[in-house]
């Protein structure tokens, strides 16, 4: 029988020092990745089963959203400027990204406090069910994004050798989403507010992003979205896809670093005040 | 910590908040600080806070099986927890040596809309199994949880024992090195119990440690060697399960006895009679109200009468908690009275009583020499109890008496 000593004691991480916990949690991540595929396989069929048109809601969704803009637009209401590509893919495509961000930290956010009851009675890699519920976002965006490719012919989009960059452009969004969602899935386990803070601040921080709008060149709202780091992450990607261009590219590295000490740093957060979750959730 | 032993406890603490909003604003600070890479503090108490586990010190072997009794609300879940990791010390130190497996409420986090088949894999990687691992011991949990033909059902349509069994299944499956076990026998048919006391032998051969919570005290004393009594977050007695679980129960014995002596004191007393001979006050002797079966039992009972009445009579019937007529006589049978005048102490002594652990009443009453005229009766009134014998390994009979019997075999 191999000898494996777990110790439990208060403020572990800080008698450990700071550095040693990278490693703790690469391990951790490293041998949970069947349990959060498991778990991850949970919720979504969990999710689809009892439904009927089951992953066609995910479509649905945006489509009656997408219709909305573009018949406000049709009557002149609103201006939503001038896409390069027609509206329909422009903001399909948009969409698709977007929902990383939206679903991946809504789901990720109340991670914990939905599985409440299990977290206090077995013990198993809070970070994996973290995960598991932030990759959630992977299937509203996998059916948006299969949508919008099949729109690229018709509209003449041609794809080089940048298009290909797309899944790695989208690797700091992802950082960035899966760190705040850390952070806020902790916050949520101890206060439901933030749950709902978050619902609220994500359809809010939707209008800031040119998703439905081409970016204005000018006025407040060009500063609005100037200084939006989410607007490069999601931006960027999705004009190597349609343009096949890279833009913005100094303020998308900047975003990059950013999502990345996002990342590092509530993953860290996480790891060292998990411990205080169970007996408060 | 040493390589033969399992776990160890220093000073181990843990504390709880009685308020769920000073528990966020602490659970934010404490997190706060550890962020800026400040200590919590967390061996002080603010306000609202207690200590829900104080103190332990034990440290269990490898192999050995060890009960957690104590009363409700006395720490016992919250130990489990800690030891199972879920839980994190406030105070002081826990080592655990190997891999914790538990039986706490098995089936905490089966999907109810998939299939048993799904939360088998899934329950098993929660659990810590490895998908080949799962892969592998597949077709023992199914067969030990006996689903048969419903594993591709959804478990939301499984019977509670059909669910409880297959939870049950995988945890036993997880090959754990050290096995939490809380009150799980209580649940499933007659059967499945069985089963899983055959399963936790097996294992407690392979050498597993167990530590084992449990409000039965008998199945304490048989499978373990040592227990550990908690009262209030702190061990009461740690030591020989015998000697634990008689510690335990002499001082419930205390309590119950307090308990029955200030009830009896209040109890409103249920009577009826001609008042012409009345019962004054009744006192079981030494203010002892909680026996064993085989004890003595002496009832002091102080009776007046002004006028005087000729040739009285004594009754004494016993009535099980549930108001079963067990037993009632009088004293007809022995020395009669002539004449009952002014006050007079009568002691009614059952000899080496045959009831058997329970609450049981007693009636008392004073009629005449044909019984048909009752000066005075308390009905049901005072209570009394026969306590789980300490020094009993296994209860020999079940009901309300013991009898006298013997087995006999030919051949």
């Amino acid at each position: 029988m191999q000898n494996h000593i777990q110790t439990y004691e208060p403020d572990n991480c800080l008698k450990q020092g700071y550095f040693s916990i990278f490693r703790q949690i690469v391990n951790e991540i490293k041998e949970s990745k069947w349990l959060i595929y498991q778990l991850f396989k949970r919720d979504f069929s969990a999710t689809y089963r009892q439904s009927v048109f089951g992953l066609l809601w995910v479509i649905l969704i945006p489509v009656i959203g997408i219709a909305g803009v573009f018949l406000l637009s049709r009557s002149n209401i609103i201006d939503i400027g001038k896409t390069p590509v027609s509206f329909l893919l422009y903001s399909v495509s948009g969409l698709a990204i977007w929902q990383i961000f939206s679903v991946g930290l809504v789901s990720a956010t109340s991670s914990l406090a939905k599985a409440g009851p299990m977290i206090v009675k077995i013990n198993f890699s809070k970070k994996a069910l973290v995960i598991s519920a932030f990759s959630q976002c992977f299937v509203p965006f996998l059916v948006l994004f299969a949508v919008a490719l099949l729109l690229c012919p018709g509209e003449g989009v041609k794809f080089s050798a940048v298009t290909l960059l797309f899944p790695f452009l989208l690797i700091p969004l992802i950082l960035f989403t899966l760190g705040l969602g850390f952070l806020l899935a902790l916050l949520n386990g101890l206060m439901r507010d933030i749950g709902n803070a978050v619902s609220v601040l994500v359809t809010f921080l939707m209008f800031f992003t040119p998703i439905f709008y081409a970016a204005p060149k000018a006025g407040s709202f060009y500063y609005a979205i100037k200084y939006n780091p989410l607007y490069y992450l999601i931006i960027v990607p999705r004009d190597a896809l349609l343009a096949g261009s890279l833009e913005h590219l100094l303020a998308y590295y900047m975003a990059a670093i950013l999502s990345v000490i996002v990342f590092v740093f509530c993953i860290a957060v996480f790891h060292i005040t998990e411990t205080r979750i169970a007996e408060r959730i | 910590m040493n390589d033969n032993l399992s776990i160890k406890a220093e000073g181990l603490a843990k504390k709880y908040c009685k308020s769920l909003k000073r528990s966020m604003l602490y659970g934010i600070l404490d997190i706060a600080r550890n962020i800026i890479g400040l200590r919590s503090y967390p061996e002080k108490l603010r306000k609202d806070e207690f200590w829900a586990l104080y103190d332990l010190e034990f440290e269990f072997k490898k192999g050995e099986t060890v009960g957690v009794i104590g009363g409700n609300g006395s720490g016992k879940t919250t130990l489990l927890k800690m030891l199972n990791g879920i839980f994190w010390p406030d105070r002081g130190k826990l080592s655990v040596n190997g891999k914790v497996g538990a039986l706490i409420e098995v089936g905490a986090g089966f999907q109810p809309l998939l299939t048993g088949r799904e939360n088998i894999y899934i329950n098993g990687a929660v659990l810590g199994m490895s998908k080949s691992e799962v892969e592998a011991k597949f077709q023992s949990i199914v067969e030990f949880a006996e689903i048969g033909e419903f594993i591709d059902v959804p478990v939301k349509h499984y019977s509670s024992g059909m669910f409880v069994r297959l939870g049950f299944a995988i945890a036993v499956h997880s090959e754990p090195e050290l096995l939490l076990v809380d009150e799980i026998l209580s649940v499933g048919d007659e059967k499945f119990r069985n089963k899983c006391q055959n399963r936790i032998d097996e294992l407690k051969k392979s050498g597993v440690t167990i530590i084992y919570v449990s409000h039965d005290l008998m199945s304490v004393k048989r499978l373990c060697s040592r227990a550990v009594w908690l009262d209030k977050g702190r061990v009461a007695a740690f030591g020989a399960a015998d000697r634990t679980v008689n510690a335990y129960l002499d001082s419930l014995n205390e309590v119950y006895n307090t308990e029955l002596a200030g009830k009896n004191k209040t109890q409103k007393i249920r009577r009826f009679g001609t008042g012409e001979a009345v019962i004054k006050e009744v006192v079981f002797a030494g203010g002892k109200q909680v026996f064993k079966t085989g004890d003595d039992i002496i009832v002091e009972v102080e009776c007046f009468s002004e006028k005087g009445v000729k040739n009285p009579l004594f009754g004494a019937i016993i009535h099980s908690a549930g108001g079963v007529y067990i037993s009632g006589t009088n004293s007809s049978l022995g020395e009669k009275l002539e004449e009952l005048k002014g006050r007079m102490k009568v002691r009614y002594v059952f000899e080496k009583i045959r009831l058997l652990p329970g609450n049981y009443f007693l009636s008392l009453a004073i009629h005449n020499e044909e019984g048909r005229l009752i000066y005075d009766l308390h009905e049901q009134s005072y209570e009394f109890m026969i306590a789980v014998s300490s020094t009993e390994k296994v209860p020999v009979s079940s009901g309300f008496m013991e009898l006298d019997c013997k087995w006999e075999y030919k051949r």
